[in-house]
């Protein structure tokens, strides 16, 4: 390393923030596009589980609350990817990128939604499951992703509450109602342990060495289960995991995620990612010619 | 005497997704300074951002927020919309432009500030 | 289901119900781009119009749902099929065809204008609020339109599709084969699960 570059590690660790026009070292360049970009990613295939239930909300409410998120999502998108665009990478490239199976969203987008069920608990606990890792990056060394991520998390509490109150309606409901709950925190509890990703030392990863995050991995899954399990319990659902307890100095024990299972889906092999990048790939194509008469106008 | 508070809201747009949650919010703070409460939603054109109050346009910018413009100076019209007369929020530069008419609530039009790079939420003129 | 309260409609609600209901459909048939419009931009746009149109038609069911003895979700979602009174145009299916939705969005909104202007102008000091409240907010959908339009209109398939489209704006009566199935899927969760709240 260059002494220009310790001295930038010692800025940015010492809490320093950096702005787009600023200096930066080429490995923090490209940590914080391959980070950022993926955040991106994930917010945009987070629509797709979503989407299809849209058509069926059962009230009034519940249908623009749904749409409004969905849209949310998409918006998150569009400033997440104006900023890895800033960053040297354009918004197109990374549509391509993602479309190809080149780069990576979250897991938890990988999976099907079954029931309405599946819709509360989306928008209730894999929110909340992000909205922890992203309160981290209000603290994010690079300060137009930190800006965002203020009016990230602002939006992402909105959807935890209109998560929280479909799972209590339907919880509140027939037994038939509360099943559907059931079932869907059962099939989510494995990929919504797994969403913090691996326990590795905070120390040890390049992430939080740049000050990309502001905290381990393991630290958000603690975090998760702290606010979360609680309340699970507290609506009379239980949680399929026998191990699960709070020890008395405060720390959560859980069987270990199947961190095979993970890797698995992250690098594109679970159960519905062929099928949703396909989407994508068909109605990107259907909708080219569109961009083809647009874009001297929108670029 | 009577404890009952009476409170009329106006939302900014009628598919506002967030109006359960406002209503319900203002119910509960209201009945934990001990009254009673009636909120009534208003469906008419009664309400115009023009009386969100200074105090409240700054509240908005401080968020990052910028605030709507007048009806009157015509606000809602797309000449203006595309104009210059938008300020970032960050870094009061009018170099901005609109990026889409559309944000991410009904409420509010996407801008972008070309001098501090930073993407910006307009409230749109009601 | 409140179909047999509905064979008899107020004559407040006689006008206001077939415009509750275009932009109850329109607005579901709307919300299908999000996530996959052309441009991120335009999935944020039709889920925006989308949430404004279903905004705009619960606003008017609120209104006549009272007189009716019933509430703007059930007239939403539990009349049988045939008593919806919106127009075929509105039921049409058009993802993942742009121009032709852009094209009724165009109509729309130029046909919508006129139907509002008059409700603006109507004695009913309710209906005529509710109606200059809907007006200022289709300021947005026009603006969106009139740039699309323009975008487009040297395109050979958005002129077609205007053509194709244009006869069937002021059409009402039989509903299309596809009504049918965007009733089942709309009403496929509350359906499932009979007497319960969602």
């Amino acid at each position: 390393m260059s002494a220009r570059e310790d001295e930038f590690l010692e800025y940015v660790q010492s809490g320093g923030q950096v702005e787009t026009t600023d200096w930066m070292p080429d490995d923090y360049r490209a940590k914080l596009i391959k980070f950022i970009e993926m955040h991106g990613n994930s917010e945009l295939m987070g629509v797709l589980p979503e989407r299809e239930w849209i058509l069926r909300a059962p009230t009034l409410q519940r249908k623009l609350a749904l749409t409004a998120k969905v849209q949310d999502e998409v918006g998150h998108s569009q400033l997440i990817y104006r900023v890895v665009s800033d960053l040297g990478k354009p918004r197109e490239h990374c549509l391509d990128d993602l479309i190809s199976g080149k780069s990576k969203f979250h897991n938890v987008f990988h999976y099907p939604t079954k029931t309405w069920g599946d819709v509360g608990v989306i928008a209730w606990l894999v929110d909340a499951a992000a909205i922890i890792s992203q309160k981290a990056l209000l603290k994010c060394s690079y300060a137009p992703y930190a800006r965002i991520m203020k009016k990230i998390c602002w939006e992402e509490s909105f959807h935890i509450l209109h998560g929280r109150d479909v799972i209590l309606t339907m919880m509140n409901g027939t037994d038939a109602q509360r099943e559907l709950v059931q079932e869907a925190l059962d099939r989510w509890w494995g990929p919504l342990m797994q969403f913090h990703g691996n326990p590795i030392p905070a120390e040890d990863d390049p992430m939080y060495i740049w000050r990309i995050k502001s905290q381990g991995n393991g630290e958000a899954r603690q975090q998760f289960l702290d606010g979360y399990v609680p309340q699970i319990w507290e609506l009379g659902l239980t949680v399929s995991d026998p191990k699960l307890r709070k020890n008395d100095d405060g720390v959560w024990e859980f069987s270990e995620p199947d961190w095979d299972e993970l890797k698995h889906v992250v690098t594109g092999h679970g159960p519905k990612t062929e099928e949703r990048l396909g989407l994508r790939r068909t109605t990107r194509g259907e909708t080219e010619w569109v961009r083809r008469v647009v874009l001297p106008e929108a670029a | 005497m009577d404890s009952r508070v009476h409170v009329e809201f106006t939302p900014s747009f009628l598919g506002c997704p967030a109006l359960e949650v406002m209503r319900d919010q203002m119910a509960s703070r209201i009945r934990e300074l001990g009254a009673e409460p009636e909120v009534e939603v208003v469906l008419d054109d009664s309400w115009s951002t023009d009386r969100i109050t200074p105090e409240g346009r700054e509240k908005l910018r401080e968020s990052g927020f910028a605030p709507p413009a007048p009806r009157e100076a015509g606000g809602s019209q797309l000449v203006q919309l595309q104009s210059k007369a938008f300020k970032c929020p960050y870094c009061g530069s009018t170099e901005t432009r609109l990026e889409n008419i559309f944000g991410p609530t009904p409420c509010r039009s996407l801008r972008y500030c070309a001098s501090c790079r930073q993407p910006f939420e307009q409230f749109k003129t009601i | 289901m409140v179909s047999t309260v509905l064979r008899r409609v107020s004559a407040r609600a006689e006008p206001l119900l077939p415009i509750a209901d275009d932009e109850l459909i329109l607005g579901w048939r709307n919300s299908e781009w999000t996530g996959i419009a052309p441009f991120l931009e335009e999935d944020v746009a039709f889920s925006s119009i989308a949430q404004n149109e279903i905004g705009h038609a619960r606003a008017i069911y609120q209104l006549v749902a009272e007189e009716l003895g019933t509430t703007a979700d059930e007239l939403a979602f539990d009349r049988k099929p045939e008593d919806y009174r919106c127009s075929p145009f509105v039921e049409l299916r058009l993802v993942p065809d742009w121009a032709k939705t852009i094209a009724r969005h165009c109509l729309y909104e130029d046909a919508d204008q006129r139907r509002i202007q008059e409700l603006i102008e109507a004695d009913d000091p309710e209906v005529a609020g509710l109606a200059a409240k809907i007006d200022r907010e289709e300021v947005y959908h026009r603006m969106h339109a009139q740039m699309w339009f323009e975008r487009l209109e040297d395109e050979p398939q958005f002129q077609e599709a205007l053509e194709e489209l244009r006869p069937l704006v002021d059409q009402r009566g039989e509903h299309l084969p596809e009504f049918e199935h965007l009733w089942q899927e709309m009403t496929e969760v509350r359906r499932s699960v009979a007497g319960a709240t969602w």
